[in-house]
């Protein structure tokens, strides 16, 4: 492959243009050649997939076998991290929370992601977990009030 | 039934591929330049590539170039892919991706496949009658809808209903849709001009994927469901316009249709 890329010149989309969860990769820009931060950056797009996956299809009409196959698969892909690794203990607690496959749960473990990407200073990331609880507050529905209280503050 | 141009280079890929899309039907492509041949050249709905697909070339770029020339064309990008590949992917136009240890997951990658056609013309079409059709009326739309890229012609639609071809035109009419015939040429030309606000795409290439003889006789088939002379700008726009008039000539009623129908 030439050294030259191409591709880095073109200007990122739009992220209604963009394939589901790709805005997270935006923290790579300028740094695509950093295989440790590409590692960390497809996990948080791993992890927030499962999330977009329960928000276009429904999370009643996701069969529960292969929902529960894509977390596994994802959590196969943490072993990459090292064991004490911040971003592969939160992951995987993300990855349990998931498992309850409610709306409120969901929404609040994306929204806790965002919080840590936002600390670590991935705006993209964190700016695309938010949008995720988001989407998925409008669609089932979820009210300030039937969200607990941290992350309530959080939101405002 | 869809086209679905497929570059795997891992036989798992293809069976996994096959086992998600079992009603569609998988054009398997054995390099990038035979991948552009297909899409080129054939009524193709999807495609998916694996980036990887050739050693020391550059897949991404290359499925870029063919986001440009075909941007109606939703393609997917397949395999083993590492966040520069994904960063990389996103810039270059992939509509979406199945990462190859999600490639078992069958209802995971049907789900992918599935949202990726909901933008064909079948799939817009139901859309835009759901509402003003009955359901017997609709499954006659969306068969011959599927159908235009396998060239079917008005005998088939009857058979595949298991009547005459008289008996279907009765049908239609009580169905408030247009005759078998004009609903076919309806349906060929809403494709052709979703393929000609494609870029790469020249007027014989689609004239010949619709059967039609020339890129002359296309024109004539425009002609007689739009009454304009020569071929729309090859834009969005009219694919839009065009799929707008088609609508309103399918009311859902017995009631006279305002747009007269043009002798082909």
């Amino acid at each position: 492959m030439a050294r030259y890329d191409r591709i880095a010149t073109l200007d990122p989309p739009d992220r209604s243009r963009a394939f589901p969860g790709w805005v997270v990769f935006r923290d790579l820009e300028g740094r695509d050649r950093d295989p440790e931060l590409a590692r960390r950056v497809r996990l948080r797009f791993l992890a927030l997939r499962i999330v977009r996956r329960l928000i276009d299809v429904g999370i009643d009409r996701v069969p529960p076998q292969s929902i529960e196959q894509q977390i596994e698969s994802v959590r196969e892909e943490l072993g990459a991290l090292p064991a004490r690794d911040p971003e592969r203990i939160r992951i995987a607690e993300f990855l349990n929370r998931v498992r309850e496959l409610t709306p409120l749960t969901l929404a609040t473990a994306t929204l806790d992601l965002g919080e840590v990407a936002e600390a670590d200073q991935q705006e993209f990331a964190a700016e695309e977990f938010y949008h995720t609880a988001l989407d998925l507050a409008n669609i089932y529905q979820l009210r300030t009030p039937s969200l607990p209280r941290e992350t309530s503050r959080t939101q405002s | 039934m869809a086209f679905i141009a497929a570059l795997l280079t891992d036989p798992a890929d293809h069976k996994a591929l096959r086992r998600a899309a079992t009603e569609h039907h998988i054009i398997p492509a054995a390099s990038w330049r035979e991948f552009g041949k297909i899409i080129r050249h054939h009524p193709v709905t999807a495609a998916v590539a694996n980036p990887h697909a050739e050693p020391r070339k550059d897949g991404v770029l290359r499925i870029y170039h063919l986001s440009q020339d075909f941007p109606l064309t939703p393609i997917l990008a397949w395999g083993e892919l590492d966040g520069r590949d994904l960063y990389r992917l996103g810039k270059a136009g992939v509509t979406d991706v199945i990462l190859a240890h999600d490639a078992d997951n069958t209802p995971q990658v049907t789900e992918i496949i599935h949202k990726v056609l909901e933008r064909s013309i079948p799939h817009l079409v139901e859309a835009g009658l759901r509402d003003q059709l009955p359901v017997q009326a609709l499954d006659l739309v969306r068969y011959a809808a599927n159908r235009i890229p396998n060239r079917i012609q008005v005998p088939d639609l009857a058979a595949a209903f298991d009547t005459s071809v008289s008996t279907l035109e009765r049908r239609c009419e009580r169905f408030g849709i247009p005759t078998p015939g004009r609903l076919l040429l309806w349906l060929r030309v809403l494709y052709g001009l979703h393929w000609l606000a494609e870029p790469g795409r020249s007027l014989e290439s689609i004239a010949d994927q619709l059967g039609y003889s020339s890129g002359a006789a296309f024109r004539r088939a425009i002609q007689a469901v739009s009454g304009a002379r020569g071929v729309p700008p090859r834009t969005y726009r009219s694919f839009h316009a065009a799929l707008t008039r088609f609508l309103a000539e399918c009311p859902g009623t017995t009631a006279h249709h305002a747009t007269p129908h043009v002798p082909v």
